[in-house]
C-alpha cells in the first residue's frame, strides 16, 4: 500500500532499495500527534494550525511495478512523459547523497498543478492585504494640502503626532484598557470554559459552543445600542437596583461602559477557545498527578494551566487584538472620554481629510500589536514541556 | 466546599450567558416597542418598526446589496481558502511560514486599520467606492476562515486515499477532483456559509470602503450614528435570523456530511 | 465535472438572479428613474424630505451623510469628481467647496431672492463670489443653551455659565464637532461679533475657559449619541447644540429646551450646491427650487431628522397655516419677542464661520486635546 510518503512512491525509476535507506530519508515516524487547538473559525499566526495532528507513522512503501508510467511530474497533469524537472534540494535532507535527495516527497516540485494553488493567495494577498498595508504605512510620509494628499516623503506627520501629547495620552490609554479587557474577559471567561470542558457532556459542550457562536452573528452595533437601555441611569439595572435600594449607579460614558462593550465583543471568542484548550488535554495526566496525590487546587495550576497554555494565550491574544481595534465600544458605551487610538484615527480621518496623521497612529498601533503578538506566540509556543 | 462549587460553576456558566445574551434578547424585545428613544418602562406592542424597514426602499437596496457581497465573498473567500489549505495540506516548500502567515495574518490586524488602509488603497488604483470594493476587502478578511474550516477537515482525510488513487493511474488533477474535494465538500459549504455569514455582518471595512453602495451593517451604523430609532433592533433582528440560517445549514451539512463518511 | 461544483453553480446563479432583481427597483421597475447622488447631514435624503419630489420627478435619492463641514470635505475629496450631484453645505464651507472646485454657479434669477425674511439671506457671506452666486440657502438655525430642564433653570440657562454648575458636574455632554463648542466659549469670554478672528491672546483664554469645563464633562458623542444622552437622563446638559436637536426630543415629550443666552448665540444656515460636473444639473435646481417653495420650506421646517427655521416669507406664512403648533414651539411668528429673525437683528445671533487667524486644523488638535484632558 503506498504510504505517507506517496509523490516520491511512484518515480519508476526509483532504485529498489530505498524503502530501506536510511531513516532519515522518509518522513519516519513523527512523534505522538499533540492535540491541536483546534479553533472554530480564527487561526493563531504562522503555520500553526497545519501543525496540529498529524497522521500515524506510515508503514515503508513498497517498489512500484517498473511497468506504471513515470508520474507526469515536470509537464503538468496528465502529459509530459519521461520529462522531470530538476527538484530543488530539499532542505531537510541536506548533507545526504543526490540520489536519495532525490527521492525526497516533499512536494516542492513547481509543476503547473502545484502552482494553480500556491500561487492565487499569494497574488490576491499580496494586491489586496499587503498593498494596502504597504500603502498605508508610505502614506503616513505624504502631505496634505487643501483636502488633498499628495505623495511626498516628509517625517513632519510623524514629528507631529509623536510630540503631540493627546496622542501619547490616548495611546496608553488604549493599552491599559485592552489589557484590563483581556485580563477580565480571561477572567470571567475561565470558570464558564472550565465548567463546559470538564463538567458537561460532550453534547452539552457542542451545544453551548454552537449558542456561543450566534453572537458572532449578530450585529456588534446593535447589541452596544441595546446596553444603552441596559445600563442607562433609567435602564433597567439601575431599575433593579433601585428595588433594592442602592442609588443608582452611572455605566454608561464610563471607562466601566468601555469594558462592557469590549468584553460584548471578545467574551464569545474568548470562551469558546478556552473550552476546546481545556477538553483537549491529555486528561490522563491530570488523572496521574492526582493519583500522585496533588490536591485539586494544586492541579488546577500546576497541570492543566500549563497544559493548555497554548489554547489559554492565544484566546488572550485575541481578545486583546479586538479590543485594541474596537471604536464602537469606547465611542458609544464610553462616550469618547476619553477616546482610544482607533477613535483618534475616525478623528483624523473625519476631519480635515488627515489621513497620513491617521496612518501614523495606525502604524503605531500596529507596531505595537505585532510586538504583542509575537511574544504571545513565543510564550504559547515557547519552552514545550516534555511529556 | 466540593458540594457548592459545582453550583458556583453552573452558575457562573449561567450568568456568562446571560451576559452574551441579554443584548441580543433586549434587542428584539425593543424591536417591538413603540417608543422611539428606548426607555424602561416599556411602550406599547408594535410592529411599526418592521413596517417601516420593509417600505423603505434604501433599506431593501442595502439588503440586495450585502446578499450580492456575501455571496461573491463567500465565492472567492472560499476560492481562496481552499487552494491554501490543500497547499498547506500537500506541499512542503521553502518560505511556507511567510506563505501561511499571508492569508492568517488578516485577523490579527484590527479592522479600523484594515479599512483606513484599504479606502485608501483603493481610492488610490481607483476602485474605491464600488460594490466590488467591498467585496475584494472583505474576500481578503475572511479567506483565513475559510482555510482553517477546510483545512480542519483535510486533516482527517486518510492520506492513502489520495496515494491510492495516484497509484492506480490517476493524475494529480484527477485525484483532486474525485478524492479530494468531494471529501472536503462538507467543509467547502461550510466555509461559504461561515465566509458568508462573516461578511454580511462585517460593517467597519464596509462603511469605509462602500460609499454609496451600502450593505446592511452600514445602514445600521448610519442610523445608530444619525438619528437612534428602534428601526436598528429591527433590521438587527432580521440579520440575526439570515446569519443564524446560515450558521445552522453549515452545522447541518458539516455534521451530517462528517458523520456519514 | 463532479456533482462537487454545484453547489458553486448554483450560488453563482443565485447571485445572478439577485443582481437581476435589483436593477429595475420595485416600483420603477419600467421607467427611467433618474439617480441623484447627494451628499448631507443626517436626514436630508429621506421620504419625509424628498418623498413627495421623488414621487413626481421620477427621481430617487441616494444620500451619503456626514457630520461636520471637515467631514463633508474630506468625503468630496476623496471621491472622483462628479461622484455627488446635491451637496448640502453649512454656508461656512461653501467658500472652500468652492475654493477647491466642487461645486457650479449657479443662477441667482432661479431663486426667490425677492422673498427673504432678512435682508443678509439676500447676499449671504459666503455664498457669493462676486456676483456669481455659488450656494443657495435653504434653512437656518440657533445654537445656543441646551439643557434639561428639570436640572437647570430657565433664569440659569440664559448664560454660558450654567454649564458649569455644579449639580450637572459630569452630566454635560459635547457635540463631537469643535466648531461650535469653541465658538460658545469664544462667546462665554466676551468676544461677542468678533467670536471668530481671535489672536493668540484671545485664543489661549478660549483654550483654557474651555479646558475649565472638562471636569464637567460627560462624554463626546455623535448625532444619534446626543439625542440618546438627552433623552435618557444620561446628560443634563449638552454644549454645541441648539433646537435642531432639542425641537425633535421635545416633540416627543422629554424635558428639554434651548435657549440663545446673554453673550449670543450662534447660527447655522445650510445650503444647497450643485456638484461639479453632476450631468442632472437641471434637475439639481428644480429640487433646491423646491425645497425653497412654500410646500418645501414647511417640510424642511417640519423635517424628521431636525428641524429648521423657514427663510422665506411665503414659506414662514405656509408653516403657521399648516403646523401652527411647531411655528408657536420655534417662534416663527411675526411680532414675537423670540423670533429667530428678530434675534439675528438685534445682534444677538452671530453667523457661525470658520476661524479666522487659526486654521480648521488648529481647533481639531485643540480638541482631540481637550478630549484626552
Amino acid at each position: 500500500m503506498p504510504a505517507f510518503g506517496w509523490p516520491g512512491a511512484f518515480r519508476a525509476h526509483r532504485a529498489p532499495d530505498v524503502a530501506d535507506a536510511t531513516p532519515g530519508f522518509r518522513p519516519g515516524p513523527p512523534p505522538p500527534p499533540r492535540p491541536p487547538p483546534q479553533k472554530k473559525k480564527k487561526k493563531k499566526k504562522g503555520g500553526g494550525g497545519g501543525g496540529g495532528a498529524r497522521p500515524p507513522p506510515p508503514p515503508p512503501p513498497p517498489p512500484p511495478p517498473l511497468s506504471l508510467p513515470p508520474p507526469s511530474w515536470g509537464g503538468g497533469g496528465g502529459g509530459g512523459a519521461g520529462r522531470r524537472k530538476r527538484a530543488l534540494l530539499c532542505r531537510r535532507h541536506i548533507g545526504a547523497s543526490l540520489a536519495n535527495q532525490r527521492d525526497c516527497n516533499h512536494g516542492h516540485r513547481m509543476t503547473r498543478f502545484a502552482l494553480t494553488f500556491r500561487l492565487p493567495i499569494i497574488l490576491w494577498q499580496a494586491l489586496f492585504f499587503v498593498g494596502p498595508l504597504a500603502f498605508m504605512v508610505a502614506m503616513s510620509f505624504f502631505l496634505v494640502k487643501n483636502y488633498r494628499m499628495e505623495e511626498a516623503f516628509e517625517l513632519k506627520n510623524w514629528a507631529r503626532m509623536l510630540t503631540r501629547g493627546y496622542v501619547w495620552d490616548s495611546y496608553w490609554y488604549t493599552l491599559q484598557m485592552a489589557a484590563l479587557s483581556t485580563v477580565t474577559a480571561t477572567l470571567v471567561g475561565f470558570p464558564a470554559a472550565w465548567t463546559l470542558a470538564f463538567r458537561v457532556s460532550a453534547s452539552v459542550r457542542r451545544w453551548a459552543i454552537f449558542l456561543l457562536i450566534i453572537p458572532f452573528f449578530t450585529s456588534y452595533l446593535v447589541r452596544t445600542f441595546s446596553w444603552f437601555v441596559i445600563l442607562a441611569e433609567s435602564g433597567v439595572l439601575n431599575a433593579g437596583f433601585g428595588v433594592a435600594g442602592l442609588g443608582p449607579f452611572t455605566m454608561l460614558n464610563t471607562p466601566f461602559g468601555t469594558i462592557v462593550g469590549y468584553l460584548t465583543l471578545t467574551l464569545p471568542l474568548v470562551v469558546i477557545l478556552q473550552t476546546i484548550a481545556l477538553a483537549n488535554i491529555d486528561q490522563n495526566l491530570v488523572q496521574a498527578a492526582r493519583n500522585l496525590g496533588c490536591p485539586s487546587t494544586r492541579v488546577i495550576w500546576t497541570v492543566v494551566i500549563p497544559l493548555a497554555k497554548t489554547g489559554l494565550i492565544v484566546a488572550a491574544l485575541f481578545c486583546f487584538i479586538l479590543s485594541f481595534g474596537d471604536f464602537v465600544a469606547p465611542y458609544y458605551l464610553g462616550g469618547s472620554s476619553p477616546p482610544t487610538l482607533p477613535i483618534l484615527i475616525i478623528d483624523t480621518t473625519k476631519s480635515g481629510q488627515q489621513w497620513p496623521r491617521a496612518a501614523v497612529v495606525a502604524v503605531m498601533m500596529m507596531i505595537t500589536l505585532f510586538s504583542i503578538a509575537a511574544t504571545a506566540i513565543w510564550l504559547a509556543y515557547g519552552k514545550r514541556s516534555s511529556k | 466546599m466540593t458540594r457548592v462549587l459545582p453550583i458556583v460553576l453552573y452558575g457562573w456558566l449561567a450568568l456568562v450567558f446571560v451576559f452574551i445574551f441579554a443584548p441580543i434578547l433586549f434587542s428584539v424585545v425593543f424591536s417591538f416597542n413603540s417608543d422611539r428613544f428606548p426607555t424602561i418602562p416599556l411602550g406599547s406592542f408594535t410592529t411599526h418598526w418592521y413596517e417601516t424597514i420593509f417600505a423603505d426602499p434604501e433599506i431593501g437596496e442595502a439588503a440586495i446589496n450585502s446578499l450580492i457581497v456575501s455571496l461573491s465573498t463567500s465565492v472567492i473567500a472560499t476560492l481562496l481558502g481552499f487552494c491554501t489549505a490543500y497547499t498547506d495540506y500537500r506541499f512542503s516548500f521553502r518560505l511556507k511560514g511567510p506563505y501561511l502567515a499571508l492569508i492568517l495574518l488578516p485577523p490579527t490586524i484590527p479592522l479600523i486599520i484594515m479599512a483606513l488602509a484599504m479606502l485608501a488603497w483603493l481610492s488610490w488604483i481607483g476602485a474605491s467606492g464600488q460594490l466590488w470594493s467591498v467585496i475584494i476587502a472583505h474576500s481578503v478578511l475572511t479567506a483565513p476562515f475559510a482555510m482553517a474550516v477546510i483545512r480542519l477537515r483535510l486533516n482527517q482525510i486518510d492520506p492513502n486515499l489520495e496515494a491510492a488513487a495516484r497509484n492506480l493511474g490517476a493524475s494529480e488533477w484527477t485525484a483532486l477532483r474525485e478524492v479530494i474535494l468531494p471529501f472536503c465538500r462538507p467543509a467547502i459549504i461550510s466555509a461559504a456559509c461561515l465566509t458568508a455569514a462573516v461578511s454580511f455582518d462585517e460593517f467597519a471595512v464596509a462603511w469605509f470602503v462602500s460609499g454609496l453602495n451600502k450593505t446592511v451593517p452600514v445602514v445600521i451604523l448610519e442610523i445608530v450614528q444619525g438619528n437612534i430609532d428602534p428601526q436598528v433592533n429591527a433590521i438587527g433582528s432580521l440579520v440575526f435570523l439570515t446569519s443564524i440560517t446560515l450558521v445552522v445549514l453549515a452545522q447541518v451539512f458539516f455534521i451530517s456530511k462528517v458523520a456519514r463518511t | 465535472m463532479t456533482k462537487l461544483l454545484t453547489p458553486t453553480r448554483r450560488e453563482m446563479m443565485a447571485l445572478a438572479g439577485a443582481t437581476a432583481l435589483s436593477a429595475p427597483f420595485v416600483g420603477r421597475a419600467w421607467a427611467q428613474t433618474t439617480e441623484l447622488n447627494m451628499l448631507a447631514w443626517y436626514g436630508h435624503g429621506e421620504p419625509d424630505i424628498v418623498g413627495a419630489f421623488e414621487e413626481a420627478n421620477n427621481v430617487k435619492f441616494k444620500p451619503k451623510y456626514y457630520a461636520g463641514g471637515d467631514n463633508m470635505l474630506a468625503l468630496i475629496a476623496q471621491s472622483p469628481p462628479g461622484t455627488y450631484d446635491v451637496i448640502l453645505s453649512d454656508a461656512e464651507f461653501v467658500q472652500q467647496l468652492n475654493a477647491a472646485g466642487y461645486i457650479e454657479p449657479l443662477n441667482a434669477d432661479d431663486y426667490p431672492f425677492d422673498d427673504m425674511l432678512h435682508e443678509d439671506f439676500t447676499k449671504f457671506p459666503g455664498h457669493w463670489d462676486g456676483d456669481t452666486l455659488f450656494s443657495m440657502m435653504v434653512r437656518f438655525g440657533h445654537l445656543g443653551v441646551s439643557y434639561n430642564t428639570t436640572a437647570i433653570s430657565a433664569e440659569e440657562a440664559m448664560s454660558y455659565k450654567c454649564f458649569w454648575k455644579e449639580n450637572v458636574k459630569g452630566k454635560v455632554g459635547h457635540f463631537d464637532w469643535h466648531l461650535p463648542t469653541l465658538g460658545m466659549m469664544s462667546l462665554y469670554n466676551g468676544n461677542g461679533a468678533g467670536l471668530w478672528d481671535l489672536d493668540d491672546a484671545k485664543w489661549d483664554a478660549v483654550q483654557e475657559s474651555t479646558m475649565s469645563l472638562r471636569p464637567q464633562v460627560g462624554g463626546f458623542f455623535d448625532y444619534g449619541g446626543t439625542f440618546n444622552g438627552l433623552k435618557n437622563g444620561e446628560m443634563l446638559a449638552m454644549c454645541g447644540i441648539g433646537d435642531w436637536i432639542t425641537g425633535v426630543l421635545e416633540k416627543d415629550g422629554a424635558p428639554v429646551a434651548s435657549v440663545i443666552p446673554n453673550e449670543g448665540g450662534i447660527q447655522w444656515t445650510e445650503s444647497y450646491c450643485i456638484g461639479k460636473g453632476s450631468e442632472k444639473a437641471d434637475i439639481v435646481k428644480s429640487f433646491m427650487q423646491y425645497m425653497l417653495s412654500p410646500e418645501g420650506q414647511v417640510k424642511s421646517a417640519q423635517m424628521a431628522a431636525y428641524p429648521g427655521n423657514a427663510i422665506t416669507k411665503a414659506g414662514r406664512a405656509a408653516l403657521i397655516a399648516a403646523d401652527p403648533k411647531e411655528a408657536a414651539r420655534t417662534n416663527q411668528t411675526d411680532g414675537n419677542p423670540m423670533d429667530p429673525i428678530t434675534l439675528i437683528k438685534d445682534g444677538r445671533i452671530h453667523y457661525r464661520n470658520i476661524p479666522v487667524q487659526q486654521t480648521l486644523e488648529d481647533w481639531n488638535d485643540f480638541w482631540s486635546e481637550y478630549k484626552n484632558a
